[in-house]
Formats: structure tokens, C-alpha cells, sequence
């Protein structure tokens, strides 16, 4: 990130190389749409060029940043275009994408062996969830879709839902507290995963 | 409330998943409790986190040189300001007036982030000029066209108290703090006494659902608040806002917080303590 503060178009083109894989899949994930998360995707990075001062490292990994502003960027995107509907969601849900070919299982060396080690306990927690508890948190995660929402889509009763969200949560909090930092007891074996801010 | 209820609360909260009364009530809980607050941030962590268990895709090759091409058409801000930096050592100038220089390049940016929100601005302007054109020119109703006019008088009016506070050496600038809802949004205020006005300048905030604003609270000595703008971003997340004073007091904090289309305040996102010492400000 130093490097992309100081205008270096290698960093961005490494910044890019590293990650565009996890903004693209998670643009995807939102938008089922392949040009529409590869706009997406286009806006992260220039916008990562324009201004890299907006991720604060004191504030974060930058990973976690980086998610939080494709998923939120992907989402506005979701609502402008009005494309958000109860059925659509229920079915896309269901039945992950089809259109773009996945190379996830051996994932990307680019990555990182601990972002990819972090990939993996990630999705071993959410696969080892109750389905109902997954499937609500995907709803408001990749949807965007309110805990009422959630509810008039699948069907189940609010304090259904908040319960599936809480339990689900806490499940995962708990699965994954040694890759969190505000989880982490102080001086615990794993260090704290800083590295992730990504500097190439 | 059961430690469950706060449980939901604060997990609900950090995946963006409450309605706006529990927002509310999870925004209100994080800003009074250090515990809650600190619950909150794990969740907030953890929740991030699940964007990384989507299978991973590649976007078609084409896209990495679009945007490398992109990018080389717009310099970096960074860059453009280590061009200017290399003609210090060679001019040789004092500290102090690197200093001085400092101020002005940075004065120079902050109008150079304005310049797309007055690009926007003005077209709104020119915009609304046609129509009231077309009003005349239809003769059709009178109030429609005073309102309009109003309306552009005000444009007029906040875009040149923007540009008189940016270009006043003395105006001090607060940093506003961002909060857990603030996604990495930043920005600051700026008052100038020579022109008794405050300007309101964000940047990379939150985009928010259609019909939602973001709200600007004053809060002076008194602890009394009031509503100083609403206002939307251009697609980056930036603003420039004039606040418009009331009476002589001025405000001693301030909150900018999203607002719902039916104008029901959200978490605060920015905000920021004025001190009146001038000292401190700038």
C-alpha cells in the first residue's frame, strides 16, 4: 500500500495479480453477474489507485477492508439495479454460479499461503454450520437482505431467523478466533496476521 | 434486554442485517458500552471474514489491462504531489516556507477532490436553467418556476460559501473520526470566520439505499442538536456540504449520520469534536 501512496502502477498491477480473484468471486457472489462483478471489480481497484489513503491500517487488515468495500459496492450496485428479488435470491442461492468457471479447489498461489490457509478454515466453518444458519447469514451477507427480509424469503418466523443468525455467528466466532484479532488472547501461539495489508 | 437479545443485537448489526429501529437500538448500545462496542467490533471482524469463503473465480484476462489502462490515465493524487515535491531541493527553499507551500498544495487537493462534486453541482445548475428556460417559455406555472429559481440560488449561493471557505488562509480544519459504520469514510470540517460559515468535506462514505441521505447533527455548548444538512455523495462517496449557522453559537460537535427515506437516523458514520481554539484546528 506504501508503494501504491506513492503513484507505483507495479503495485496496483500486484495489488491486482493478488487479489482480484476474491473481489471478483465476491462481486460475483453478490451480483450473479459476470460483467456487472467485473465492473465492480474495475471500480475497487481504480479506487484503491485514486485514493489508497482511505484504508487505514490502524483500523484493520487490509484484506477485511478490501472485502468490506467490494461487498458494499457490489450491494449498491445489486439495489441501483433493482435486480434484487425474493425469487431470484432463494434460486441463486441454491444453485451456485454456473457461468465462470471455478479454479477454487487448488486455490491461487498469488494468494498467499496464509491468506489461502485463512480461505480454507473460512469455508470449512460455513460448511460445518446447520444449513438453515448458513443459509441466513448468505442471505445477509451476500444478499444484503434485512433479518424481516430473510424471513419473508425463506418463509420462517423473525425470531426464527434471529436466533439461526445468532447461533450461527457465535459458531463461526468461535470456529475462527485464532485467525481474528479481536479475538485473539494477547500473546497467543498464532502472531497477528498483519501481513495481509498487503504491501507487494 | 438478555444477554442473548444483545447477542443477536450486536451479530445482526455487524452483517448489516437489522431493520432501522434495531439498528438504532445496536448503534445506541455500541456507542454507550465499551463491552458492546468491543462485541461488536469482533462481529464486525468476523463478518468481513465471510466474504472469503465464495468459491474463488477469475474474471476474464482482458479486465486486468482495462484497468492498468485505467489507472495510467488517472495519476494517482500522490503521484501528482511528488512531482511538486522535487522542485524543493533544487530551489533550495526554506523550511518555512515549505511549510507555506505544504498548506498550499494541500489547499490545492482539497479543491481538486471539490472539483468533480462542482462539476456535478453545475450541470444540476445548467440543468435546472433549461427547465426554468423551458418554464418561461411555456408560460407554465409561476410557483413551479419561483421554486426552481429558488432552488438555483441556493446551489449558487452554497457553491460559492464552498469556495470561499477553501480559499481562506485562516479557515480551520477539524478531521472528522470515522466509526465501525463508517467503512473507511473520512473527512473534516472546515470553518472560516471570515465568512461565518463551515464547510463539510467526506469522502469514501457508505453508499446508501434509494431515497436514504446522510444527515449532518450540530450539537453546541448546550448539548442542544440541530439537523445542519442532508446531503447525498457523488458515486466515490464524497461531498462537499455548506452547513448553514444558526445564531451566534457556534457548534461544539458534530455527527454525520445515514438517514432512511423516511428520515429516521441511522448509526453515525463521522464525527467530530470543534474546538474553538484555533491553535488546535488547524
Amino acid at each position: 500500500m506504501e508503494a501504491l501512496g506513492r503513484g507505483d502502477i507495479q503495485s496496483l498491477e500486484s495489488l491486482y495479480d493478488r487479489y482480484s480473484a476474491l473481489v471478483f468471486s465476491v462481486s460475483l457472489r453478490v451480483l450473479h453477474d459476470a460483467h456487472l462483478a467485473e465492473d465492480v471489480t474495475q471500480e475497487v481497484f481504480l479506487r484503491l489507485w485514486r485514493q489508497p489513503a482511505s484504508f487505514d491500517p490502524d483500523r484493520g487488515r487490509f484484506i477485511s477492508w478490501l472485502m468490506s468495500v467490494t461487498r458494499n459496492r457490489a450491494l449498491d450496485e445489486l439495489r441501483r439495479l433493482s435486480r434484487r428479488s425474493r425469487s431470484e435470491d432463494v434460486e441463486s442461492d441454491d444453485h451456485p454460479i454456473a457461468a465462470v468457471p471455478s479454479s477454487d479447489r487448488l486455490d491461487d498461489p498469488v494468494l498467499g499461503a496464509e491468506l489461502a490457509e485463512q480461505r480454507e478454515a473460512v469455508r470449512a466453518a460455513m460448511t460445518r454450520l446447520p444449513p438453515e444458519q448458513r443459509r441466513a447469514i448468505e442471505l445477509a451477507y451476500f444478499s444484503g437482505l434485512t433479518q424481516v427480509e430473510i424471513a419473508d424469503v425463506t418463509g420462517d418466523p423473525l425470531g426464527t431467523v434471529k436466533t439461526r443468525i445468532r447461533l450461527g455467528m457465535r459458531k463461526l466466532r468461535e470456529t475462527l478466533a485464532e485467525f481474528m484479532d479481536s479475538d485473539r488472547p494477547p500473546n497467543a501461539g498464532r502472531p497477528a496476521k498483519r501481513e495481509d495489508h498487503g504491501a507487494p | 434486554m438478555t444477554p442473548e437479545e444483545r447477542e443477536a443485537l450486536l451479530a445482526g448489526f455487524a452483517l448489516g442485517t437489522l431493520s432501522d429501529p434495531d439498528a438504532r437500538d445496536a448503534e445506541r448500545l455500541v456507542r454507550m458500552d465499551e463491552t458492546a462496542a468491543r462485541e461488536f467490533q469482533a462481529y464486525r471482524e468476523l463478518a468481513d471474514m465471510i466474504a472469503l469463503s465464495v468459491p474463488l473465480r477469475h474474471a476474464e484476462p482482458g479486465l486486468r489491462e482495462r484497468v492498468i489502462q485505467a489507472a495510467r490515465r488517472q495519476p494517482s493524487p500522490w503521484r501528482q504531489g511528488r512531482h511538486w515535491r522535487r522542485y524543493l531541493p533544487a530551489a533550495g527553499i526554506a523550511a518555512a516556507l515549505a511549510v507555506v507551500s505544504f498548506w498550499a498544495v494541500s489547499l490545492q487537493a482539497t479543491i481538486g477532490d471539490l472539483r468533480q462534486e462542482q462539476a456535478a453541482l453545475a450541470a444540476v445548475v445548467e440543468a435546472d436553467a433549461k427547465r426554468l428556460e423551458a418554464l418561461d417559455q411555456a408560460s407554465v406555472n409561476a410557483q413551479q418556476a419561483a421554486s426552481l429559481g429558488i432552488r438555483l440560488e441556493t446551489l449558487v449561493k452554497d457553491q460559492q460559501v464552498i469556495l470561499a471557505v477553501q480559499s481562506d488562509p485562516d479557515a480551520r480544519r477539524t478531521k472528522l473520526e470515522g466509526t465501525s459504520a463508517s467503512h473507511g469514510a473520512h473527512g473534516s470540517y472546515l470553518w472560516s470566520d471570515a465568512n461565518s460559515a463551515g464547510v463539510l468535506l467526506v469522502y469514501d462514505l457508505p453508499p446508501l439505499p434509494l431515497g436514504a441521505t446522510y444527515k449532518v447533527w450540530l450539537e453546541d455548548a448546550g448539548s442542544r442538536q440541530t439537523v445542519a444538512s442532508t446531503f447525498t455523495t457523488d458515486a466515490r462517496g464524497d461531498a462537499a456540504v455548506a452547513l448553514a449557522m444558526e445564531g451566534d453559537e457556534q457548534p461544539v460537535r458534530l455527527y454525520v449520520v445515514a438517514s432512511n427515506s423516511g428520515g429516521t437516523d441511522g448509526p453515525v458514520v463521522l464525527q467530530g469534536t470543534l474546538s474553538r481554539d484555533p491553535s488546535v484546528l488547524r
